[in-house]
């Protein structure tokens, strides 16, 4: 304590020394200097400050400044990405101020619901993304980009709609900590405070992301935040000079995990073995096999056109069997790469009355799809001023726009990605004739005479104003809108092929899977022209209030609010066909029929929160916040929730005590937290009300005389109203988190971890069973808030930066997490198992104790070797329930009876007796991790993110991959066979033909061991390879900053799956190829088909970019 | 600055004031239910929504085309189940629930129904007449299926829970009772066919399913009054007399059925005025066709089921074909027996000759148009002779191949069949729903069944079908006992053989086989029996009519099952023995065990306790 006192006076005098001539000669005048950062290299655009008042100025392109002061003024000089420099004067002259990077990173801001908050106060789960992880990545979608760099965000968990893989301008799907509910939820997603996709925003705009995991955390947010939410922070203005910065990339994409086809030789043998197992006679003969042949070596020649005329000689041979080309449908249909540019703009700066910040961008990307347009052109502009009126009065505005340019041949593709693998490679692409020589049946003669454009405008803006009646006391009042606005149409010209005297065929009718969105493809023809359009507005008023103030030890911060919300959603189509030419699509030049529809809904909540935080020396945290909620999908009386939260966190690396130790510790804090949020998903927007339900184009209506214009029509029909559901009310989601953030090493290692427990309670499930005669069906029972899900979990993500001495930095960083949701409880009192492929009829839903994502099945590791293995497992085990005993073949699956009872069969397919079903994978995909790589030395910087999933199960049970599904890719041609009896696949059989489906069930329509992939993955979802020029050259360039880079994503992908599936995608499901979306939660137990294979391709991006400020 | 304050804090107070307005978001695009139905226009759209559950085309399937296959009418691979005794506990559930959300629909009607009896017009009493027709058709529809049923005769959704729906059966005719009470309701409310075509469901048609309902409570009540299926009171003298007594009020209505010489679309032939009631786009001019639904391509109203026949499809789930038993159905065209056992039978094309010409609008055979839209050719059953050009005429059934185009008797479905052969996949070939000769048949065979069919009655129904088709009309009282007529295993009168051919006949492939024989207790006609197909004998024309060398046309029918004397017995593997139909238990269908344990006041059906 004595030693102490005495370095303090020592100080105290060497600070007066220095004092001391500055009051002796007290100048004052023109104070001059340069502002450099810690490697010497002069900062432009600086903001130097006379702290104190408001004269200041911003330092030139040499970092020089000048100001009216004297010696012994303070001046504040700060700068984007430096901390903070505060500094007393003592000479007029020669000042050489030294910012130091602001690498504290305990003392980062971090944006929370409603506020911001430093890091090291924070009791709730929060993790950030900053712009680093983002802004260079060749990514058109935000949202793609998050992936593998935050712990417990989970990508495609879910079934996605309708298979569209690596589409451009498909929402990619994602959840914070797993499922939420069985009625799911999704993140709440704001920009800027505005709850928006992610899609709209422009990468090259963002500041930071934070995702709010826990509910303390989201509490504010209340009725929309139940499954986390994610703040999306757009860049805003800093005043100082104009600040330019300019991004380009240009580079192009290309198909992964394509999958390989047959090729025809391969494949006549293939389905000549297929038919001659079930029985049928050979297609392919001897003689075509032959021509076969001869089209390898010479393709489409006058000897080997391919195809012939047919038998009646008024037509092309249009059965496969009789074509003899060898085409490859995916490299038909598919590009190898595509190009793809983008630039963006923005230009920030201002004054210390206003600070703007605007960005434009523009991008283009082609798509993969080949011979037809397929491309989505992005364009956006991000406003955002501030304006301070004076001391107590300040206003905001943001201003987010987007507006996406879709363009592709049909509006919903999933068909023809099914049919892409379903072609023949026998089919020609082309006729042996002069003009319009695509044939009937290549997809792409409709593909090319049909064109879907998309135009939609999405502008979120938010204008505030704050008013600071007292220090520390803010009150705002703020109005969010957003509007949502889209243009579509869609073409449908005549097709026309070529017959083979040289005539013109033209097509009419119509196509499957060629048609408007909502309409039946049957009603929809060649010649027609579709208009739809779709207007959404959102708007949210909200007053909100805070106070902060710091008593001695004791920071203490109030804030309350209140807010609404309204949408209103309405979107309509008018088609008309009957086109009278081919030049113009127009109504006025069609005469045929007319459809129209529209839809209409709208919603509202309204909602009070607050949030109390109190800390005490920064050692000890408390947090309280709440929200209550009313929603209008709920009847009066069950409209308003409460849901309060509440977090503590003690850091005990401040306390006295444990400075003294002097570990390398600066953090070491433990947070928890414990609170209630609501969701409102599981209800329907007028779920508590009886309506009408009018259909004006009813697919099975009538054709009806007595309406009083006397025509015999469809007209409108009025549908019985479900049971009304008066009594529901929200879901609760409790949540627990308990919390570690560590700090050490001078900060340069970071570790968080997370574990915590989600309780959905109250969810919305199927209603108590009644009895039949009510004459209503089991979905339009009144809802009922009966089911409970329990999902617990944990986080850790841990990070390592440095920089050696000799300016040599590395870093390396990883988050894992895991997190297993079980269904605690529901109204399945029989316990039935449902579950697909399981031979069991009634297979949707849940029972108590089940873990989402179970998978049931049957152990089935063998196929059988031979007839006499067949003989003696038949003689001991029964075997009736999938065929009868002669039926057993070589190459069939062989069923394990496991239970013991001689014989093998689902039981009754419930809990209490299920046979030999066994649950023999999970699809839900476990330890979950991201993995960040980085070097960098002088400007050069090398980075990569490898991001996986490390156990995962998914069942390749159904028509899907097997057989039957018409797929004919070159791992099918490991099969068994008496030749190959090692071959993975069973023996062929067919679903389609008389007698044989039964095989063809048995071997391919089960659940099994056998085949039961392993769905785990490790995939480089980016490398990076980037060099910023030194300073002082990019100076002589004119410039303040220049970088150079190069970066590609999903260069390779480590995983076990057949060659069709991507482990991204291959929970998506293509519907028309069999597959079903309505799964019980999500993907997790599938239905019908499984994941297909039948979906546009990921992409791996190449790209080249340059970023540039001045 | 505190005047903007005080400001704010007022608008935040006025917003929370107008919270609970703020949230009341009623439906944008859907009106309230409480006050909908109050005009006609609403009236009409609500009951016109509930035509789409009535039984018919659909855009996919074969419909009620093919549905005889659960009868010795059609033999079809995938066979039915409960012919075959195979039903489950379960297998009822879908039927009880289909019943009763239908009831549930219409009774929706009513009781939100809110036009004064004094605004109320014609229309708007026809379209009520309309909801009580429906209301008995459902009823049944579950009557046919379960027996004793809770009756629905009020929209129950405020009770709906298991304490509200703890309600019992009705025995079987109170419940026939019930629907005749609507209908006849329905028939005092109703327009006449004439006012809309026969396009609406209409008094006659009210009248006719009355008629349809009484016959089938009667007969059930008499063939099953020894057993477990006998209601506890038996009724079946008053039903058929509700029969008559329909019938009678019927016949003032005065319908006429569709002749050659009356026929709008110009029939060529007795067998045109039959076939025309099943092919045909428009039926408003067909009097006969009481109450039909009419298709439109151009409206999306339409099927496929022309273009499945055109493809020789008799059950769209699978290989199918004709039974040889309904082919033998059919009388000679003088009205005579045929000898089923003589060797003209064993000839494909010979079995056609000199019949009743209904057979051959029913089967097709040479010379009828056949197959594909594609294959515009008539079907051709001959023997190769070697020249080329005669034998690219052949075309025989299609007894090879893959897919449910196969046939497994040698015939297929000509019955519906629009041989203008538009080339397209969708077809509006209109569908007669009810038909006045189901009134005729229905009439004399309740006439028959309390004794009074005389030749009067006679004359006015058999002999009117059989002269409308062509068939020389005999008294059945001079014809006599046919020793090769379906054996039901009791006696049967000659009139009543008669009615019981001409019902087959008439009705072939229109969805009645089953009801009837349910009703007739007919388990005779099924159990331990499987039906035959055509002669496929190699000195047959059909086997022959197969390919040029007897060594391609034996791999060809490899696959066709054929008895020891070479008739098609298509099911020999999988029914060995025949359908194995309960008689003690598959009359009625079980009330699925999730109901009996919901609602403790049902009682199981027969055989399935």
């Amino acid at each position: 304590m004595q030693k102490h006192k005495t370095y303090s006076f020592l100080c105290m005098l060497l600070i007066m020394c220095m004092l001391l001539p500055a009051k002796v000669f007290a100048q004052s005048g023109t104070i001059t200097g340069t502002v450099v950062d810690e490697t010497g290299m002069t900062v432009i655009g600086a903001t130097v400050m006379v702290k104190g008042t408001n004269d200041g100025t911003i330092t030139d392109m040499d970092g020089n400044f000048s100001l009216q002061g004297k010696v012994g003024t303070t001046l504040v000089v700060s700068y984007v990405g430096y901390a903070t420099l505060e500094v007393k004067i003592n000479k007029l002259t020669g000042n050489n101020l030294v910012l130091k990077e602001d690498s504290e990173v305990l003392e980062e801001v971090v944006v929370v619901g409603m506020g911001t908050q430093k890091r090291n106060t924070i009791t709730a789960a929060v993790a950030t993304v900053n712009q680093d992880a983002i802004v260079n990545r060749p990514v058109t979608d935000l949202t793609s980009a998050l992936q593998g760099n935050v712990a417990g965000l989970n990508f495609a968990s879910d079934a996605s709609a309708d298979g569209v893989g690596g589409e451009m301008g498909a929402e990619i799907k994602f959840n914070i900590r797993g499922i939420g509910s069985i009625n799911g939820g999704e993140p709440y997603v704001l920009v800027d405070g505005v709850e928006q996709s992610m899609q709209n925003v422009n990468p090259a705009d963002i500041e930071s992301i934070s995702v709010l995991k826990d509910a303390s955390a989201a509490a504010v947010y209340g009725a929309r935040a139940a499954y986390g939410v994610v703040l999306v922070t757009t860049k805003s203005g800093k005043s100082g000079k104009a600040r330019v910065t300019y991004r380009g990339t240009v580079g192009f994409s290309s198909p992964i995990n394509v999958p390989t086809s047959m090729n025809s030789l391969e494949f006549a043998n293939y389905v000549n073995e297929m038919r001659t197992n079930t029985g049928q006679t050979a297609l392919f003969s001897d003689q075509t096999i032959e021509k076969m042949q001869g089209f390898m070596n010479n393709p489409y020649s006058a000897e080997f056109p391919g195809i012939e005329v047919n038998q009646a000689g008024d037509g092309w041979a249009s059965s496969y069997y009789n074509q003899y080309a060898n085409t490859d449908w995916f490299d038909y249909y598919f590009k190898d790469n595509a190009l793809r540019h983008s630039h963006n703009l923005n230009i920030s700066g201002g004054s210390d009355k206003v600070t703007y910040y605007i960005g434009l961008g523009y991008t283009s990307q082609d798509g993969l799809m080949d011979h037809v347009e397929d491309n989505i052109t992005k364009y956006s502009v991000n406003a955002k001023l501030q304006f301070k009126a004076n001391d107590w009065l300040k206003f905001n505005f943001n201003n987010n726009m987007s507006l996406n340019m879709i363009k592709r041949p049909m509006a919903n593709q999933t068909i023809f990605y099914g049919i892409i693998a379903d072609r023949y490679p026998t089919q020609v692409t082309k006729l042996p004739v002069d003009n319009y020589n695509m044939p009937e049946w290549n997809e792409m003669l409709y593909m090319q005479n049909t064109k879907y454009n998309q135009n939609r405008i999405s502008d979120a803006l938010s204008m505030s104003a704050t008013i600071t009646p007292l220090k520390g006391w803010d009150i705002i009042g703020e109005m969010k809108v957003r509007l949502d606005v889209e243009n579509n149409d869609f073409v449908m010209g005549f097709p026309k092929t070529a017959m083979h005297d040289g005539s013109v065929k033209t097509i009419t009718g119509g196509r499957q899977g060629y048609q408007y969105p909502g309409m039946s493809w049957r009603n929809s023809q060649f010649g027609s022209y579709t208009k739809g359009n779709m207007f959404n507005y959102y708007l949210s008023p909200s007053v909100s209030s805070s106070y902060t103030n710091q008593w001695g030890d004791h920071f203490f911060k109030a804030m309350a609010g209140y807010q609404m919300e309204l949408q209103e959603n309405s979107n309509g189509f008018t088609y008309k066909d009957g086109m009278l030419s081919e030049d113009i699509f127009s109504f006025n030049n069609a005469n045929g029929v007319l459809y129209s529809g529209d839809t209409r809904n709208h919603w509202a909540t309204m909602g009070f929160f607050t949030r109390l935080n109190w800390n005490y020396q920064n050692v000890y945290f408390l947090e309280f916040s709440g929200r209550y909620d009313g929603s209008s999908r709920f009847a009066p009386g069950h409209r308003w929730g409460l849901f309060p939260s509440f977090s503590a966190g003690y850091d005990i690396a401040r306390t006295e005590y444990f400075q003294k130790l002097n570990t390398p510790i600066s953090q070491l804090k433990v947070r928890v937290s414990y609170g209630r949020l609501g969701n409102q998903n599981g209800a329907g927007f007028y779920d508590y009300l009886g309506t009408m339900i009018l259909n004006s184009a009813h697919q099975n209506a009538w054709l009806l005389p007595g309406d009083s214009s006397g025509s015999i029509s469809k007209g409108t029909v009025a549908l019985t109203p479900k049971m009304v559901s008066p009594y529901i009310t929200w879901e609760k989601v409790d949540n627990a988190n308990l919390g570690l953030d560590l700090t050490l090493l001078n900060d340069r290692l970071t570790i968080t971890a997370d574990i915590y427990q989600r309780m959905t309670r109250d969810m919305i499930g199927p209603a108590e069973a009644i009895p039949s005669i009510g004459g209503i069906i089991p979905e339009d029972r009144a809802k009922v808030n009966n089911a409970t899900l329990r999902n617990r979990g944990w986080e850790l993500s841990v990070n390592w930066q440095d920089e050696l001495k000799c300016g040599f930095s590395y870093g390396i960083g990883f988050n894992l997490f895991d997190y297993k949701a079980v269904i605690t409880e529901y109204n399945n009192p029989e316990g039935i198992i449902y579950n697909n492929h399981t031979g069991l009829d009634r297979n949707k839903g849940y029972y108590e104790g089940m873990d989402i994502g179970d998978i049931w099945g049957y152990v089935a590791d063998d196929l059988f070797m031979s007839n006499q293995e067949i003989d003696n497992y038949l003689k001991t085990t029964d075997m009736s329930f999938f065929k009868p005993d002669s039926q057993w073949q070589p190459g069939d699956v062989k069923y394990v009876d496991v239970n013991g009872d001689g014989k093998v069969d689902p039981g009754n397919g419930t809990l209490a007796d299920h046979g030999d079903l066994r649950i023999i994978g999970n699809t839900t995909p476990r330890y979950s991790f991201g993995i960040n790589l980085n070097v960098g030395y002088k400007g050069f910087e090398v980075s990569t993110l490898l991001q996986g999933v490390a156990k995962r199960d998914f069942p390749m049970a159904g028509s899907t991959y097997l057989y039957g599904g018409r797929n004919y890719f070159k791992e099918h041609l490991d099969h068994f066979t008496y030749t190959t009896p090692d071959g993975y696949l069973p023996r062929l059989t067919d679903a389609t033909t008389g007698g044989g489906d039964t095989d063809w069930l048995v071997n391919t329509g089960y659940n099994t061991t056998r085949y039961l992939m392993n769905a785990a993955y490790m995939r480089m979802k980016n490398l990076m390879v980037s060099y910023t020029f030194q300073k002082n050259i990019v100076k002589t360039l004119g410039l303040e900053n220049l970088k150079v880079y190069f970066t590609c994503d999903n260069l390779f992908t480590i995983d076990n799956l057949p060659d069709a599936f991507d482990p991204e995608t291959i929970n998506q499901v293509n519907t028309w190829a069999g597959g079903s979306n309505e799964t019980a939660p999500g993907l997790t137990t599938p239905l019908k088909q499984n994941g297909n294979a039948k979906v546009y391709p990921m992409n791996r991006n190449f790209v080249f970019g340059i970023d540039l400020t001045f | 600055m505190k005047k903007t304050i005080f400001m704010m804090l007022m608008a935040a107070g006025t917003l929370a004031t107008s919270c609970s307005d703020f949230l009341d978001r009623m439906p944008l695009t859907e009106p309230n239910n409480e006050t909908y139905l109050s005009t006609e226009n609403q009236v009409r759209s609500y009951i016109n929504g509930l035509y789409i559950a009535l039984p018919s085309y659909s855009q996919y399937g074969i419909g009620v085309r093919g549905e005889d296959k659960n009868s010795d009418n059609i033999l079809a691979e995938k066979y039915d189940l409960r012919l075959n005794g195979e039903y489950t506990a379960f297998s009822g559930s879908t039927e009880w629930s289909t019943g009763y959300q239908n009831l549930r629909d219409v009774n929706y009607f009513f009781h939100y129904y809110m036009i004064d009896e004094a605004a109320e017009n014609d229309n708007i009493r026809s379209l009520k007449g309309e909801a009580y027709f429906l209301r008995a058709y459902w009823h049944f529809y579950l009557l046919k299926r379960f027996g004793n049923i809770p009756v629905m005769d009020a929209f129950w959704d405020d009770n709906a829970t298991v304490e509200g729906l703890q309600i019992e059966q009705k025995p079987r005719n109170e419940v026939a009772k019930f629907i005749l009470q609507d209908l006849t309701d329905a028939k005092n409310l109703l327009h006449p066919r004439s006012e809309y075509s026969g396009l609406r469901i209409n008094k006659e048609a009210a009248m006719v399913l009355a008629m349809n309902v009484a016959l089938y409570e009667g007969s059930w009540e008499k063939y099953h009054a020894n057993d477990a299926f006998a209601p506890e009171t038996n009724e079946s003298k008053y039903f058929f007399e509700q029969v008559m007594a329909w019938g009678n009020e019927l016949f003032n209505a005065g319908i006429k059925l569709n002749t050659k010489e009356t026929d709008p679309f110009g029939a060529k032939n007795t067998g045109d005025a039959y076939a025309n009631l099943f092919n045909k786009q428009d039926y408003s001019k067909v009097p006969e066709i009481l109450f039909w639904r009419k298709y439109s391509v151009a409206e999306g109203v339409y099927h496929s089921v022309t273009t499945l026949l055109a493809s020789g499809v008799v059950d769209s789930d699978g290989a199918a074909g004709i039974s040889q038993s309904l082919v033998d159905n059919y009388l000679n065209v003088d009205g005579k027996f045929i000898n089923p056992t003589d060797v003209k039978f064993k000839d494909f094309n010979d079995t056609f000759d000199d019949r009743d010409p209904r057979l051959l609008e029913t089967v097709m055979h040479t010379d009828h148009k056949f197959r594909s839209a594609t294959v515009t050719r008539p079907m051709c059953v001959k023997a190769y002779t070697g020249n080329k050009d005669e034998d690219a005429e052949i075309l025989p059934p299609y007894l090879t191949g893959d897919g449910n185009g196969r046939n497994v008797t040698g015939y297929h479905i000509a019955l519906g069949v629009d041989t203008t052969y538009t080339n397209s996949s969708f077809w509006d070939t209109g569908l007669p729903i009810i038909r006045y000769s189901e009134a005729l048949l229905a009439y004399a065979e309740a006439a028959e069944e309390l004794g009074q069919c005389n030749d009067e009655v006679l004359d006015k129904t058999i002999k009117a079908l059989r002269e409308r088709a062509g068939v020389t009309y005999i008294k059945p009282s001079e014809m006599g006992k046919d020793p090769n007529f379906s054996n039901f295993g009791y006696e049967i009168s000659a009139n009543l053989q008669e009615i019981r051919r001409e019902r087959r006949s008439e009705l072939a492939l229109q969805g009645f086989r089953f009801d009837d024989l349910m009703r007739w207790g007919a388990h005779e006609l099924i159990v331990n029996k499987r039906g035959k197909g055509a002669y496929l004998g190699e000195d047959g024309v059909l086997y022959k009519s197969f390919n040029t060398s007897v060594q391609e046309t034996a791999d060809a029918l490899k696959r066709v099952l054929v008895d020891n004397n070479k008739w098609m017995d298509p099911l020999q593997a999988l029914l060995p023995n025949g359908y194995q139909f309960n008689p003690g238990r598959d009359y009625l269908l079980p009330i699925s065990p999730d109901e009996l344990a919901l609602n403790k006041k049902l009682k199981q059906n027969p055989g399935w306790e």
